[in-house]
């Protein structure tokens, strides 16, 4: 069961990465972390929510509707993958 | 408030009376005719009202619902065909993306376990998150360790390709033609593993080796990643939902009405619905929620549609029917826990002597659906039974009636393994069989998931929405996206996409004729 503890940020990074690659289908090397998922990256809406619905299952953790349009980065997705994973670590 | 002290049909009925239409109130014209008020009708209705259409549904039975619905026994309220929905209950999940616009009142229950699978030596229960779904069966397959990982990546992307509707997918144009089975040996050698990973083909009704990877892939994902789920107040409450969004949409919804033919014209153009009573209803746009043969054969007619495309009817293979047996039983949650789901006697899955029986407690999670001290289980099972004679003609109903308390004396001593001394318990017992499904839906020959789902009859191969004649339109298991609640809710929103875009031209036409 992934925990915080036992979750290295880098491990964090690597694990997105490659969920998003997979999403995306294109190589995990190949994503700019900070390059526009909408504009650079051709993620349409729906891919959006397979995202951060791939995150959530990946980390067992509920991230609200309200945070969708923070994700527009791969580099954000990994921020708040982290966010909510503290704040499950925390409660 | 008063109202949620309703139980829950009673809710419902009331809302019926309010809701529906009187024939006296019917409009000689619409913009679209929905026939048939099943899901896939009430999502594409519920769409084109809500996208400014006027829009008429005509539904042959009295409640909307198709075979997500329910009948009541003394108290008990039977679900009485479709139990668990996939996908639906959350928003950033494709079924829960489909049905967000239309802001339902439904709510969804989340199944966890999301199934559990039953073999003679073992059972599973399988979590509902997607992660520990797969470390679990890694454990009991340590072998199969990256295959299975691997696995369960590729199932994903082409349910992932599936949903996402884009023409000329690469990945579905690799699979069209691949049954399940042939990618289970691809992937796995143990004989085991493959059949754990098919113990749910019977949602779709056919062996591993018959049904469409695609199929299959759609099936299982919309379960075990997108999540199942059952709706408070039983399955019906979804079709009531959709309902009443469709009507406050400004829809009209006319309940206990038989159409008895859809008018076409020789350019290929339907024109009007005639019903039962001999009203003539003219629609600019139609859409059949109905069985596809009855569509073409009975109420268009065969002389009236195009020779080939009658061929290619009469060249689809049906999917099975079922056999359900509906169970009130005086007992506490004790002996019923855990008991839900998929038993199968052997590892054999593709052995035609291996029928699956599965099992559905609705009540464990769903107190409101029957009599306090009491459960609801249904038993369902999933053989080709001698529906027909060599002729092709239905048995004579005294061989049917023969052949239904076979069936339950068969499926009560299989219980009575499962749950001891059920058989003491039973205060309500009904069944169903062909002839009630096809009574109640009119789907050829009581079929339960349109069209077989093998390779050459899904994706590509599956009958389009689109038909001979350019208003036309098909919505539900017989057409493009295939079996189960969450596929025809897709295939009512594609349809009413397209029916729109029919609309537009049309009002565009005339718009510029009137310039």
């Amino acid at each position: 069961m992934a925990n915080l503890e036992s979750l290295t940020l880098e491990q964090i990074s690597a694990d997105i990465r490659s969920l998003v690659a997979e999403i995306l289908e294109i190589p995990a090397e190949q994503i700019d972390g900070n390059a526009s998922f909408f504009e650079d990256l051709g993620v349409d809406s729906l891919m959006g929510l397979e995202i951060v619905a791939a995150v959530e299952k990946k980390y067992r953790i509920q991230i609200p509707e309200e945070n969708l349009q923070r994700v527009k980065t791969l580099n954000d997705t990994i921020a708040l993958a982290r966010e909510y994973l503290e704040k499950r670590a925390a409660a | 408030m008063e109202e949620n002290n309703l139980k829950p049909r009673q809710r419902a009925r009331a809302n019926y009376r309010q809701l529906a239409i009187r024939p006296a109130q019917l409009a000689k014209e619409y913009d679209a005719v929905v026939i048939g008020a099943g899901v896939g009708g009430l999502v594409c209705g519920a769409y084109l009202a809500k996208f400014g259409a006027k829009v008429l549904i005509v539904e042959r039975h009295s409640i909307p619902g198709g075979l997500c619905t329910f009948f009541k026994r003394k108290g008990f309220y039977f679900d009485a065909g479709a139990h668990y929905f996939g996908s639906v209950g959350d928003s950033k999940s494709f079924g829960g993306l489909l049905l967000r616009s239309l802001a339902l009142d439904v709510e969804f229950i989340p199944m966890d376990p999301v199934d559990i699978l039953h073999f003679p030596d073992t059972t599973l229960e399988l979590p509902r998150n997607i992660e520990s779904h797969i470390e679990l069966l890694q454990e009991l397959f340590p072998q199969e360790r990256e295959n299975i990982r691997a696995f369960f990546q590729e199932m994903l992307r082409i349910y992932r390709h599936f949903y996402r509707g884009k023409q000329n997918s690469e990945v579905l144009a690799r699979y069209q033609w691949r049954s399940y089975q042939e990618v289970l040996d691809h992937y796995f050698h143990d004989a085991r593993l493959k059949a754990v990973l098919s113990a749910t083909v019977g949602y779709i009704g056919v062996f591993p080796n018959q049904v469409s990877v695609i199929a299959m892939a759609a099936m299982m994902m919309s379960y075990f990643y997108d999540g199942g789920y059952l709706a408070r107040g039983g399955s019906q409450a979804l079709p009531d939902s959709l309902m009443r969004r469709f009507v406050a949409e400004g829809g009209e919804l006319l309940l206990n009405t038989a159409v008895k033919q859809i008018v076409v014209n020789k350019n290929n153009q339907a024109t009007s619905i005639v019903l039962a009573s001999g009203d003539e209803i003219r629609a600019r746009v139609f859409i059949s929620n109905a069985d596809a043969q009855q569509t073409f054969f009975r109420l268009i007619g065969e002389k009236q549609v195009d020779m080939k495309y009658l061929q290619s009817l009469k060249n689809y293979r049906e999917s099975n029917s079922c056999f359900i047996l509906y169970l009130g039983i005086a007992s506490g949650d004790e002996i019923l826990r855990g008991k839900r789901g998929w038993y199968w006697d052997s590892y054999r899955m593709n052995d035609p002597s291996n029928i699956p029986l599965y099992i559905a407690i609705p009540t464990l999670e769903d107190r409101s659906l029957c009599p306090e001290g009491h459960h609801i289980l249904t038993a369902t099972t999933i053989y080709n039974d001698p529906m027909l004679g060599t002729d092709g003609q239905w048995l004579a109903d005294n061989r049917w009636i023969e052949y239904k308390q076979r069936c339950e004396q068969d499926t009560l001593l299989h219980l009575d393994r499962i749950v001891p001394e059920i058989l003491k318990k039973v205060v309500i017992k009904e069944s169903a069989a062909r002839p009630t499904i096809y009574r109640y839906t009119l789907n050829a020959h009581g079929s339960m998931y349109g069209w077989e789902s093998s390779p050459d009859q899904f994706g590509l191969n599956r009958l389009p929405i689109r038909t001979p004649f350019e208003n036309l339109f098909l919505c539900g298991h017989w057409a493009s996206t295939g079996p189960g609640v969450i596929s025809v809710i897709a295939c009512g929103f594609l349809v009413a996409r397209k029916a729109l875009e029919l609309l537009q031209q049309q009002s565009s036409q005339i718009m510029s004729a009137a310039a």
